[in-house]
């Protein structure tokens, strides 16, 4: 199997046990292998419904909390030189995840939608392409028949 | 097709290096911090907030916002491959049923 072939799990022939290194193919066998059992967990989460935006949601969550520690910390101390490097540290990171994590909603939204919508055009490019064939048969059959 | 067996992504390369920009934000944030929290001169800390934490933010919110820019890009290209294709199948349907219609024309006038 080459490794340049999109990897399908359901291909008999491209079972991890075919990826045995041999004396021919050691190196490149050897490094789909790894990269084989490097993407088989990115696979298997990829399979998770909506896993982009919940890990999104996780990420503002995660800065929304970053930003609540900023405040309780820097509301207990009273002198400014102690309180700033909270608010660089804690705070900007803060606001960065809230921001990386709304990305994160839109891009899987737009991804989600973008996906439905292709599902769509292929599903009318197929009944095209059916219909087509109806009358390029009706066609054929026309031509015979004045034949 | 790359070694690694994945399809190549023509938007990959822009988008890393839109997340490294982000990621580059956090650097910022991290010497901005690191620098501020080395001394107890409050104008000192203030330009390291200035320098180190605002401008992180500013670069890890342009590196999201390109990432995001650049992901509808590439969403919007798979639509117009999508299209194409099924306007490419639109010509060729109507193109049989004008070969079609014009046989049928040219029955009825050899029977008249």
């Amino acid at each position: 199997v080459s490794i340049a072939q999109p990897f399908d799990p359901s291909a008999p022939d491209q079972q991890p046990e075919s990826f045995a290194p041999t004396s021919e193919t050691a190196g490149p066998s050897r490094l789909a292998f790894a990269a084989r059992g490097l993407l088989r967990p990115v696979e298997a989460l990829r399979a998770v419904p909506h896993l982009s935006t919940y890990a999104g949601m996780g990420l503002v969550i995660a800065g929304a909390l970053l930003l609540l520690f900023t405040w309780v910390k820097v509301a207990g101390l009273g002198l400014v030189w102690t309180q700033i490097p909270y608010l660089i540290s804690s705070g900007c990171s803060g606001v960065c995840l809230v921001a990386i994590g709304l990305t994160v909603i839109s891009v899987a939204a737009k991804t989600e939608d973008a996906r439905r919508r292709g599902s769509q055009m292929r599903e009318l490019h197929e009944l095209l392409a059916e219909l087509r064939q109806m009358v390029e048969t009706e066609l054929h059959r026309d031509t015979r028949d004045s034949a | 097709v790359n070694t690694l067996g994945r399809t190549s992504d023509p938007a990959a390369p822009s988008l890393a290096l839109f997340a490294a920009v982000a990621a580059s934000g956090f650097v910022a944030i991290a010497v901005g911090w690191h620098v501020a929290a080395t001394t107890r001169f409050v104008p000192s800390q203030i330009a390291a907030l200035v320098s180190g934490g605002l401008a992180g933010v500013v670069l890890v919110l342009v590196g999201s916002v390109l990432v995001s820019v650049q992901a509808g890009r590439r969403s919007a290209a798979l639509e117009r491959r999508h299209t194409d294709d099924v306007l490419d199948e639109v010509g060729a349907l109507v193109d049989a049923f004008r070969t079609l219609y014009n046989n049928d024309a040219s029955d009825t006038e050899g029977s008249s």
